[in-house]
């Protein structure tokens, strides 16, 4: 449970950066937060700009987790998107089932037509320029496209149940979401191809993709107007802030293409294409099913995660010690420490007392000696996944480093203790057990102690 | 180029936003006389869309299982 707690801690932190740069974000992001609430931003605004600053943040710390952990920080990234688009559906359900939620996606937009109309309907001051902003709350049609009373006879008004980022329901949205995730979940399964998770994930990729491939073919391929029918109209105001309201303000008749005549509801949910087949009548609603259809999706992408999570592991750990299990590589992952040196650090100087040894990940060092004249000697360049500073803490001679190390590029490594190390190179059954790494560590130490007296003479 | 790349998907998602009269995702009834005739007269998009999947399921299963 220690360990896995563990892993979860270093995985879902920010490993290559700097915590006064997480720090600073954090601030920043929080400002923004609060300038957008005392400005009666609507939430979507808000939400947008609290995430904003973590963007670049992620992006970066999202492209070493991938050159660290390989295909596990992949699916890890895969994974946390699809439950943001779960979280998205599960929220527009909740909007319309307790929040008297109209689905109007993407919301109505207070531009100069829905404007007029309020303006029109004594709604709002007809000097009030329109804002362009995506309305946050709906005043429910009913018949003929006006207003619903409810019993006390007030207006019946909900969110526009289009989740948070409604601008983003649109149907190519949802198209190229899909394929990402069914074409990255593929990419996964190349590596994870025993994750029976991930499967099963996969399988529920290719029903949605073939439901949004149909949807958006109708809407962008299919314009013939054959059926009566009509559209909404709404009348925009301002209710706070930059909050805006769209007023449901009658319909006008219209000629529909399939899509809008009754396409967009797909091939299984209600009014979509096996009910008009089959005459059943009992299929749930499009954001109902597509909430279902996600959750069939996400549920096992987060197992297959979880399961693959078990046995994380950095890929350079894996390239010094080729020797150690699968667990122990895992495990040796959750002790290492990055750090990170400039072009032209001295890592370490000859003499220092060797605490700790260090695996390249990336970046290259010249292991130098320093001659009895004081003149240095460059006797070995090291690069990505090679090791340096065993000698001083595995020579039973000499505890004392044998050479200064200098970064000649900008330098990350993973740090192993001393404690660590030594049970590495052990042969009394210490927490790694590999008689493959403890020869191969012995190894080295001679081959690069010959080296050394070789060169110093 | 690099750039380009990068916006041109941004700028054609951004433009979706200005199209505030297209029909909106799933809301209202069906339209009067749409039916079980509409959708059989699309079988052929709807059969197609199937085989395209179908085979890209394929392909996607074969490029999985190809050996390293």
């Amino acid at each position: 449970m220690n360990y896995t707690l563990k892993r979860f801690e270093k995985f879902f932190s920010f490993e290559s950066i700097n915590i006064r740069i997480v720090l600073l974000t954090a601030f920043i992001s929080y400002l923004l937060q609060i300038n957008a609430i005392i400005s009666g931003e609507p939430l979507y605004l808000i939400a947008f700009y609290t995430l904003l600053p973590w963007i670049p943040l992620c992006l970066f710390e999202g492209i070493w987790k991938v050159q660290n952990y390989a295909a596990v920080a992949l699916l890890g990234l895969f994974t946390i998107l699809q439950i943001g688009h779960f979280a998205e559906h599960l929220i527009q359900v909740l909007q319309i089932e307790l929040g008297n939620g109209t689905v109007a996606c993407p919301p109505p937009i207070d531009n100069a037509v829905n404007a007029a109309r309020g303006v029109a309907l004594g709604l709002r001051d007809a000097a009030l320029a329109p804002s362009f902003y995506s309305v946050e709350s709906i005043i429910k049609p009913g018949a003929g496209g006006q207003p619903i009373l409810g019993p006390d006879g007030t207006l019946v008004s909900g969110p526009a149940a289009c989740a948070v980022f409604g601008q983003l329901d649109l149907e190519i949205v949802h198209l190229v979401w899909e394929l990402f995730g069914l074409f990255g979940t593929a990419f996964v399964l190349y590596y994870f191809r025993k994750n029976i998770f991930l499967w099963i994930a996969f399988a529920g990729l290719c029903w949605h993709a073939l439901e949004h491939l149909t949807i958006t073919y109708f809407y962008y391929f299919d314009q013939e107007q054959l059926w009566d029918g009509f559209r909404q109209l709404w009348a925009t105001y301002p209710a706070q802030g930059n909050s805006y309201v769209a007023h449901a303000a009658g319909q006008e008749a219209a000629k529909l293409n399939f899509y809008e005549a009754g396409g967009k509801f797909g091939l299984m949910a209600k009014h979509g294409m096996f009910e008009q087949l089959t005459g059943f009548s009992g299929m749930p609603g499009r954001a109902h099913l597509h909430m279902g259809y996600n959750l069939f999706i996400t549920i096992p992408t987060v197992l297959g995660f979880l399961w693959e999570f078990r046995t994380i592991s950095n890929k350079y750990i894996q390239m010094a010690f080729s020797g150690l299990s699968k667990n122990d590589i895992a495990k040796l992952t959750q002790e290492v420490r990055i750090s990170k040196f400039g072009k032209g650090d001295i890592v370490f100087n000859q003499g220092d007392i060797a605490d700790k040894c260090y695996i390249i990940s990336r970046g290259k060092v010249d292991v130098i000696i320093q001659g009895s004249s004081g003149s240095e000697n460059v006797i070995a360049q090291l690069g990505v996944g090679q090791i340096f500073g065993e000698i001083g803490i595995l020579d039973q001679d000499n505890s004392r480093r044998t050479a200064t190390i200098r970064a000649t590029t900008r330098l990350e490594c993973l740090e192993i203790n001393a404690e660590t190390l030594k049970d590495l190179a052990s042969d009394s059954g210490g927490r790694f057990s590999s008689e493959e790494t403890k020869s191969q560590l012995i190894d080295l130490v001679l081959e690069r102690k010959d080296d050394l007296l070789s060169k110093a003479q | 180029m690099r750039t380009a790349l990068l916006l041109i998907p941004n700028l054609v998602l951004a433009s979706q936003l200005f199209w505030t009269n297209v029909a909106s995702a799933a809301s209202g009834p069906l339209a009067e006389g749409f039916g079980r005739d509409a959708w059989l007269d699309k079988l052929h998009v709807v059969g197609g869309v199937v085989l395209l999947v179908a085979a890209l399921t394929v392909f996607l299963v074969l490029m999985i299982l190809k050996s390293r």
